[in-house]
Order: structure tokens, then sequence, then C-alpha cells
């Protein structure tokens, strides 16, 4: 795609193009593991944007006194660190997706994305673009969980519910499917899978949508 | 034009795939029906109604979802396309392995799953991986237990106390000793009436008598490739018989695992399938003794009632596997590809003693019968 095309996409198009997990196929684990209701995945979205803008904001400020030799390592211990910190906080303010969550927390360690954008892009830009970059990628991996936990929430229990981690008070909860027409396999394994292809494939379609607009423009 | 699809050789091939379709189609019409009847007489018309009802649901369900799909991804002749992507076939096999209390949205919501996502999704008839109809029950069976219809349960499966053969063979363990064997049949009739299939089971296993008549058929017809049923059969018999001789059970235990639960159906209906099993008959023998393991192995240390359906599956997964090992020119090099056949064969054989030899009997009392069954069978008489 041209220079001039990329800029005409809204940002509602650059989130799904440039979509970390149905695009890119990064941090796929949590994705699958974790997308069962939407608090998880809410939950997991804001620890996700936080050590994301944060690990990149640093990695950015460090860019230039890491050797390239250990410049691995060097990410590895800030993004660990921060990762640690949100586990406490998330231990300590909202217990109830502490035990949500579970290992998937420490997990955000190894979350591809984290290092992945810190690699190809906090090294070698500014701050203030690196933080913008993070904010970006951590806003389209939430939403890319909230649709997957979307899906498997209202297909696999029937009802779609939220309720506020720090005090476990139900905001809402809204049985859209009657009681006994629920799909109880999309809450398992499998239906991750399932949702998670789908998704995946609507995302690659849209692309390649996008492509053959693209294709027309430069023929005229 | 017609084309035909056959192991190699080729050349003496004489069926169609849409007259084994028809062929195929009339064959499992024949064992519906004759389960209708059966539990149309012991359990009321409403559960044979039952029974036909789920059948023309999952029917409708395949065809209607298979059309949609195929509009949407603009296939220009849907009609025809619909009609050859036989999901209406798997519709029937899945509402055969089925047991009769599953709800209605169930079976169709399986249907749909079943259809789209095990068969088209991988590119329509001829290229799916799994069995879709065994995928289909795979997820009723982890996914819709609890929907099932209390009514109906109570009425075909709880009538005398419960369990189905397999069910209360699972209790045990797989394991009765052939002292204890005539107490533990009796329960059902005996092994005659196993064979006539006059026992509660999923809705196919019913009529294993009809079932080997319509194998037989088929077999006739030239539609399904009988070593891979036959070997199926001997293999679980013959591993069965070296077990239950091992264990102290007997040659009846041994005709019991074969005529229990899915197995006819499935050696005739479903490990024949053309597209998901090798392609070629040393292959194939190789896929039948191996799902024969596979079955006897879930049979006695995994947690289910039946092992045929994830026999299969699990070894759908393998067939790439199986034709990589095959491979080669069949007439030529037929004596190498029978010596790994015998290997393999004897291996898998090997292993499946093995496991059994380590089988015991979960009975915690001595006898191997239900109590409350009996009791409930005198008071009914």
């Amino acid at each position: 795609m041209s220079e001039n095309t990329e800029k005409k996409q809204g940002f509602f198009s650059k989130l799904i193009v440039e979509n970390p997990v149905f695009g890119l196929y990064l941090g796929i684990c949590s994705a699958l593991a974790i997308t069962t209701s939407l608090n998880n995945a809410i939950g997991m979205g804001v620890a996700v944007i936080f050590v994301l803008v944060l690990s990149n904001i640093f990695v950015s400020l460090v860019r230039n006194i890491t050797p390239n030799d250990i410049h691995i390592p060097v990410y590895i211990v800030i993004i660990a660190t921060l990762v640690t910190i949100v586990k406490m906080l998330i231990q300590a303010y909202t217990p109830s997706l502490y035990t949500a969550l579970g290992a998937f927390i420490d997990l955000i360690v190894v979350n591809c994305i984290i290092l992945g954008r810190a690699e190809a892009f906090a090294s070698c830009n500014s701050v203030g673009a690196s933080a913008k970059d993070g904010l970006m990628m951590g806003i389209s991996y939430t939403l890319s969980i909230l649709a997957m936990s979307f899906i498997r929430q209202l297909l696999g229990t029937g009802s779609l519910s939220l309720s506020n981690p720090f005090n476990n008070v139900t905001l809402f909860d809204v049985r859209l499917i009657p009681q006994g027409f629920e799909i109880p396999f999309f809450t398992t394994q499998t239906g991750a899978f399932l949702t998670f292809a789908i998704l995946a494939a609507a995302v690659t379609a849209y692309k390649n949508h996008l492509d053959e607009v693209a294709k027309k423009g430069e023929e005229k | 034009m017609k084309y035909t699809f056959k192991p190699s050789p080729v050349y003496r091939n004489s069926q169609s795939t849409t007259g084994i379709m028809r062929d195929l189609a009339i064959a499992l019409i024949v064992v519906l029906l004759a389960s209708a009847i059966y539990y149309g007489i012991n359990y009321g018309m409403d559960i044979a109604l039952r029974i036909i009802l789920m059948a023309v649901f999952a029917v409708l369900a395949a065809l209607i979802s298979e059309a949609l799909y195929f509009k949407i991804t603009k296939v220009e002749d849907i009609k025809t396309a619909t009609l050859h992507s036989y999901g209406w076939i798997t519709a029937l096999i899945l509402v055969l392995i089925t047991k009769v209390d599953v709800s209605y949205y169930a079976v169709i919501v399986s249907t749909i799953i079943a259809v789209i996502v095990g068969k088209l999704f991988f590119g329509g008839f001829g290229q799916n991986i799994f069995n879709p109809a065994a995928l289909g029950e795979a997820i009723i069976m982890n996914s819709f237990v609890t929907s099932a219809n209390s009514d109906v349960t109570a009425k075909v499966f709880d009538a005398i106390s419960g369990a189905t053969p397999m069910t209360s063979a699972s209790g045990y363990g797989w394991l009765i000793p052939s002292a204890n064997f005539a107490d533990f049949i009796s329960q059902y009739g005996g092994l005659g009436n196993m064979l006539l299939g006059n026992y509660p089971s999923v809705i196919g296993g019913s009529c294993a008598i009809v079932i080997i008549l319509c194998g037989a058929f088929l077999i006739w017809r030239k539609d399904i490739d009988w070593h891979v049923s036959i070997t199926y059969l001997v293999s679980i018999f013959v591993i069965s018989l070296i077990v239950g001789l091992m264990k102290g059970a007997g040659f009846s235990y041994a005709l019991f695992n074969v005529l229990g639960g899915g197995v006819l159906f499935g050696a005739f209906f479903m490990i024949t399938d053309p597209v998901t099993t090798p392609l070629t008959i040393p292959g194939r023998i190789i896929f039948a003794v191996a799902t024969a393991t596979l079955t006897l192995i879930l049979r006695w240390k995994a947690n289910l009632p039946d092992g045929v359906l994830f026999s299969i599956l699990l070894m759908n997964m393998l067939t790439p596997a199986i034709d990589k090992l095959i491979n080669g020119n069949q007439i030529k090099e037929a004596d190498k590809i029978r010596n790994k056949v015998l290997i393999v064969s004897i291996i898998v054989i090997l292993v499946a003693i093995l496991v059994g030899s380590t089988i015991q009997s979960k009975n915690t009392g001595t006898a191997y019968i239900n109590e409350e069954r009996v009791a409930l069978i005198a008071t009914n008489e």
C-alpha cells in the first residue's frame, strides 16, 4: 500500500489491519486462555496496556545506552519489573481478577506483543512515538480479546455480565440466549480456537478487501 | 462424465460416488427405521417419533447450513453443490450415534458445527480431516450432556434402573470374570439379545443384526471396503479375547466387546469413510487395527462409556502418516508393504495387550449384577 492510502485509513481500520492478535498473530496464548468472560478480557487488556506503554517508554529511554549484544536481557528485565508491579497491584486491589487470570498475569512477560514492540519500534524511535505506539497496540489487543470474550461468553453461557473488579458489584448481567440454548462448547479451549480462527479469517478478508480497493485505485 | 474414487489399483472399479452415497443413505435409513421400531415397541410411540424428528431436523439443518454456506461463498449452482456435499449423510450418521435423550437443539447445533467447521472449512466433501459425524457427536458429548431431555432419559435409560450395558461395564472397569459374566449379561437378556440389539444404547447401536445385514449389503454392493470393517471387528475380538483370557474373563467377554456399544455401527458406517481413512488397502488395515486398539484402550482406561468415537477421531489425525508409511508402488513393493503392515499391527496389538494386562475390576462387591435393576425387572414382569 502506498503512503497515501495508509493515511486515508481511519483509526478503526488501522486497529484492524495492524491488529497484533488477528493480524500479526502475537500474544495468542493469553488471548485463547483468558477470554472466557468480559471481566477477564478487560482486566487483562488494562494490564497489557499498562505494561506495553511503560515498557515502550523505558526501552525508548535506554535505547542509546543499551549495548546491542545484551539488548534482549535488558528489555526482559524492564518488562519483568513492570509485570511484577502490575501483578502486585492486581493482587492487592482486585483479588477476584487475580484468581481469575492466575498464571496469565505472570505470562505477560513473555507476551510477544510487548517484546515485539520493544524490539521493532521502541528501540529505534523517540519516547513520545513509542508511548503512542504502545497505547495503540495495547488498545488493539484489548479490543481483540474483548471481541473474542464477547462471542465466547455470549454463546457459551448465554448471558453477558460485567462486574466491578474492585468490590465485585455486578454492573450488568443480561441473559440474551434463553436457558438451555447456550452452547457450552464455546467456553472450552476448542471454542477458543474456533472463535479465534473465525475472527482471524474475518480480519484477513477485510485486509484483502482493502488491498483490492488500493489496487483498483492505483490502476485508475 | 463419471468420476470414481477407490483405492488403487483403480481399474476394477465399478461404483460412482453418487451410487455409493445412495446405497449408504438407504442402509442408514433402514438402520434408523429399525431403531425407531425398536424404541417404539419398547418405550412408546413418542420415543419412535422423537428419533424420526431428530433425523429430520438434523438433515434439514445440514442441508440449510450448507446451502447458506455456498450462497455466502458465492458458489454458482447451490442446489448441485449442496446435494453433492453429502451433509445429510453426516446428519443421519450423527443421529444414529447419538443417544435418544439428547435435545433437538443439541442435535441441530452439533450438526451445523460438524458440517460447517468439520467439513466445509476444510474445503468441502473429500477434503475433511476428521469424520464430521464423529466430530459432531464429540461436541454433543463434551457440551450438551446436561441439556438432555430428562423425561426421555427417565423413560429409556432409567426405566429399569439406568445403565446401558456399556456404562455398567464401564462401571466395573470393563472386566467381568467369566464366572460372573452370565449374571452380568442376563440383566440385558443375554448375548443373544445383544445380537438382536434388544437393549438401550446409542440410537444406531440398538439393532446389531440390522447393522450387520446393512453392512453386508454395502459390502456386496462394493460401497465399503470389507478389509477395514472385518479387520476392525476381528482385532477387537482377538485383543479382548487374549486380555480376557489373561484376566479370567472368557470367550463371551470378547463377544460382548464386539457386540456392545457402537463397535458394529462404527465398523460398517464410520471407519469405512473413504475420505478420512488411508487410501490404500494395507494402510486401511493398519488403520483398522490401530483403531481397534485405541477403542479398547479408551474403554479400559478412559472415563468414557465407549471408545469407538474418539478412537476413530484420533486415528483420523494419523491417516496422512499411515499413507506416507505405505507410500509407493502397491504391486511392485507388495512384500515390503506387507512386512510394514505386519510389523505395525503386531506392535499395536502388543501395546493393547500390555495395557490390557494392567486393568483391574472396579467392582467393590462380588456380584456383577445391579440389585435394583433385577428387582425392577421382577416387579415389571
